[in-house]
């Protein structure tokens, strides 16, 4: 009896070991992980040189993790079993109540200076820009409106501490919409995406509400066919952690009932389209790039109205869902990704007439961006 | 390599067993050498030559005390041998410690060399060490063999990380071993034992350490440095221990048998007990080679006092080359020396649980003087312990930190006791053979999937904002 059982275990254990190798080596090797949003390693060649110097190895055991079977399965495995015991915090995220994603954002994270000279930066182009309508929008991060919805006593950065130093700081030179308490007052609504840190349509449509009350016009939802583009969105919180059962997002389009015809160029007139949702890339993974097909270093969207108002935008991620509520109040809108534009900005204000500008950032983002002082240095 | 990587797991252990085992007897030490040089080539390949040397060395230095009839000349071998295995060590690991000492001191500035640390120097020059000093005394006789002696020096399993096998320990295993199934099984298990402590239970229990010691010490309250404090002292054991238990498992796969390394040390009731129980090969090392030789305790208490502190002071700088390691090994040797004196006296009169509470006291705290290189953040952690720092008690993040980690912290006091000699352990054991055997392997697998799951998550690598 004990002969046969040690046998079984001893063969079992050796032939997992040889199935498992085998498996990556046969099995074709996968180009590109779209959870992790990248591309895998693949088999590397080996030559004398690299692995003398070691580089062979350390590329080889890339490619043995990237490629190891049912890899998200086993990712996911761990993800259960740290939610078994307990854990709230996986991976840079918080896991909260209704099936709601936070990224994890602490008092550590928080980066004072950078986010004084990002805000120095601001206060230096408002100044020179003084015959322009400024104005700013920061939008919370979500755990700041739907903090109720937070792991009980998961440490989280005070975000108020950073609009208070923004809002304080610039002055009445550029108009300052502050969000929050319409946030606020809609938090029981779908205002962020459960599994993406980036906030909803409807999160975007008060936003754009928000500025729109201050300047004085009222904005009816009734004006806006809203329909549902996916159900099944999961996004890159999601993919932080890869929960097993996690929620899934839906994504709302907004189109205004009676909008001007427009068309939208990118990155400098490359591409050309004529509408701001891209449909095509809700088959995607990351199907937030629905809006406006993603980050652009620069795009512009020319409208038939001939209103003499030019609009410029410095944004990140979080404007792609807000910019489309702009189509019927500007002749040209554009907008500008900090991050990736490399042009002359001082050319490129002057060039296309612009008559107002708006900052649109996320908060978290605001504070740890590294591009915005490029503005301040013009 | 380290064994808990999917390049040894998969790679290397499934393709060097089966060769091991295809292959006759005879060729079976060549193989594991063969073996053990790509193991260690893998991290550096550069360095397989230092080992190298050290082989060759210790195997001539051996073969020439066992034949020369002069006793003179034995001595003089055997401490050329010591001389160059400590000028290795010392090379590689304490230069730039000296270095900057010395520039402190004379205001001298002289350049760090910035070597790095050949994996396992501190062990298998110990290894080598013993087995001289062995051969000097006596105790065994010179391997005659160079690969048999290769295989012993570079041999992976205890390479990396100990257990330090003294030659004496293995002699007889190395010319002749029997592999037999059972063994083969009863290392499986043992690695795969090993194998969950490091990936699952130290790594794990490790993020809760570092995430307390990621934010100010000044601010840090009672409550949740002393949850910092354990947290550490659960990472370095059972990822320490789980080291060893690999290294013990891979070596009855191949038919040999390491000596224990650890004992359940946070059972002890003494420090004098929890060193007995705690990296047992390096104590009976220290002990064998230098506390005997100087006196241990035979010439009057004086003299002990004085062992002590050398070999403690040793011990510490062993573990680092940096003044806390050497505090944190004075600092038990003063314990040890207060217990000899006259504290383990009374402690036979206290309650066991004052005891247990007294060791794990000091043992907590000595973690503390080990965890952190700059005196200053010892300083901070353990004011913050004790309240000094005025922070409170706990506060929001004790609670939420507790919440996440409550469970993991119950496994690991679980996992520290000795359930072996417990009913419960006898009542298992009673039961029908077959069914705990069956039962087991369907444990064993299913904390192998475990461990593996977490193996691959950890180089889940998520790069999700941008994409170029």
């Amino acid at each position: 009896m004990k002969k046969i059982y040690e046998r079984t275990a001893a063969i079992l254990f050796l032939a997992s070991l040889w199935i498992v190798l085998l498996s990556i080596f046969l099995i074709k090797d996968k180009e590109y992980s779209e959870n992790e949003n990248r591309y895998l390693t693949t088999k590397p060649d080996i030559s004398m040189e690299d692995v003398s110097s070691g580089k062979f190895m350390d590329t080889f055991e890339t490619y043995l993790n990237d490629q190891f079977p049912l890899r998200d399965k086993w990712i996911a495995f761990k993800t259960d079993i740290q939610r078994l015991f307990g854990k709230t915090d996986i991976n840079g995220t918080y896991l909260g109540s209704d099936g709601y994603l936070f990224e994890k954002w602490t008092e550590n994270d928080f980066n004072l200076e950078n986010l004084q000279k990002n805000i120095d930066s601001i206060k230096k182009f408002v100044q020179i820009n003084n015959d322009k309508k400024g104005t700013i929008l920061i939008v919370p991060t979500s755990s700041l409106p739907l903090q109720d919805k937070l792991p009980k006593n998961a440490p989280i950065f005070n975000q108020n501490k950073a609009f208070d130093m923004i809002y304080s700081n610039l002055g009445r030179d550029c108009e300052q919409i502050d969000i929050r308490p319409m946030l606020d007052a809609h938090k029981s609504e779908y205002i962020y995406y459960k599994t993406d840190h980036h906030w909803t349509t409807l999160g975007a449509y008060l936003g754009y509400t928000e500025w729109q009350r201050q300047n004085g016009n009222l904005v009816e939802l009734s004006d806006y066919n809203v329909t549902l583009a996916t159900s099944d969105f999961k996004g890159s919180l999601y993919s932080k952690v890869l929960n097993r059962n996690s929620a899934l997002d839906e994504i709302y389009i907004y189109d205004k009932i009676q909008q001007p015809t427009y068309k939208v160029e990118y990155n400098f007139g490359k591409t050309q389209t004529d509408s701001v949702y891209h449909l095509e890339r809700l088959n995607e993974k990351d199907k937030y790039q629905v809006f406006l097909n993603g980050n652009f270093p620069e795009l512009t969207i020319s409208t038939d109205l001939n209103n003499e108002k030019h609009l410029l935008i410095f944004k990140d991620s979080f404007a792609n869902a807000f910019i489309p509520f702009l189509l019927s109040d500007y002749e040209t809108i554009h907008v500008i990704d900090l991050r990736y534009f490399k042009g002359d900005l001082n050319d490129y204000i002057s060039q296309n007439n612009i008559t107002e500008y708006l900052f649109l950032y996320n908060i978290k983002n605001f504070c740890e961006d590294t591009s915005i002082p490029m503005i301040g240095s013009l | 390599m380290v064994f808990s990587s999917t390049v040894f797991l998969f790679l290397f252990l499934p393709t060097f067993l089966t060769i091991y085992y295809i292959c006759p007897s005879k060729l079976r030490n060549a193989i594991l050498f063969t073996a053990s040089l790509i193991f260690y080539a893998w991290e550096e390949p550069i360095y397989i030559f230092i080992m190298l040397f050290s082989t060759i060395f210790d195997y001539a230095n051996g073969l020439l005390i066992e034949k020369s009839k002069n006793n003179i000349t034995k001595r003089v071998i055997v401490i050329i041998s010591v001389i160059g295995n400590l000028s290795i060590l010392c090379f590689f690991k304490y230069s730039d410690f000296f270095i900057t000492n010395i520039n402190f001191v004379c205001n001298t500035n002289i350049n760090l060399l910035k070597l790095v640390l050949p994996v396992g120097i501190s062990f298998y020059t110990f290894q080598t060490m013993s087995y001289t000093i062995d051969v000097y005394r006596k105790k065994v006789s010179a391997q005659k063999n160079i690969i048999n002696f290769a295989a012993y020096v570079t041999m992976f399993p205890q390479l990396v990380a100990g257990p330090i096998v003294r030659y004496k320990t293995i002699a007889k295993q190395l010319n002749k071993r029997q592999e037999t199934i059972s063994g083969f099984v009863y290392g499986i298990r043992r690695f795969i034992i090993g194998l969950f402590k490091k990936v699952m239970i130290a790594n794990n229990i490790g993020l809760l350490w570092e995430t307390i010691i990621a934010g100010n010490l000044d601010t840090l309250p009672v409550a949740t440095a002393w949850i910092g404090a354990i947290s550490f002292s659960f990472q370095i054991y059972f990822d320490f221990s789980g080291y060893s238990d690999m290294a013990i498992g891979l070596g009855e796969m191949i038919g040999f048998h390491f000596l224990e390394n650890f004992d359940h040390p946070y059972i002890a009731k003494s420090i004098t007990e929890f060193w007995r129980r705690w990296h047992i090969s390096l104590s009976t090392w220290f002990k064998e080679y230098i506390y005997i030789p100087l006196g241990g305790s035979r010439k009057g208490m004086a003299k002990q006092i004085r062992n002590l502190l050398i070999v403690w002071g040793i011990t510490g700088f062993w573990h680092g080359a940096s003044w806390n390691f050497i505090f944190w090994g004075l600092y038990f040797g003063f314990l040890l020396i207060i217990e000899k004196l006259f504290l383990l006296k009374i402690l036979e009169k206290t309650k066991p649980i004052l005891r247990h509470l007294y060791t794990l006291f000091f043992v907590i705290i000595s973690w503390v003087i080990f965890a952190f290189e700059d005196m200053t953040q010892i300083a901070q952690y353990i004011k913050a312990m004790f309240g000094i720092n005025q922070a409170g008690m706990f506060n929001a993040e004790t609670l939420y930190l507790l919440s996440n980690y409550i469970l993991l912290l119950i496994i690991c006091v679980l996992l520290s006791m000795e359930w072996q000699k417990t009913r419960l352990a006898a009542l298992l054991a009673s039961r029908a053979k077959w069914v705990r055997s069956y039962f087991t392997m369907l444990l064993f697998a299913a904390l192998f999937i475990v461990s593996i799951s977490f193996l691959i998550g950890d180089t889940y690598n998520p790069f999700l904002y941008f994409r170029f």
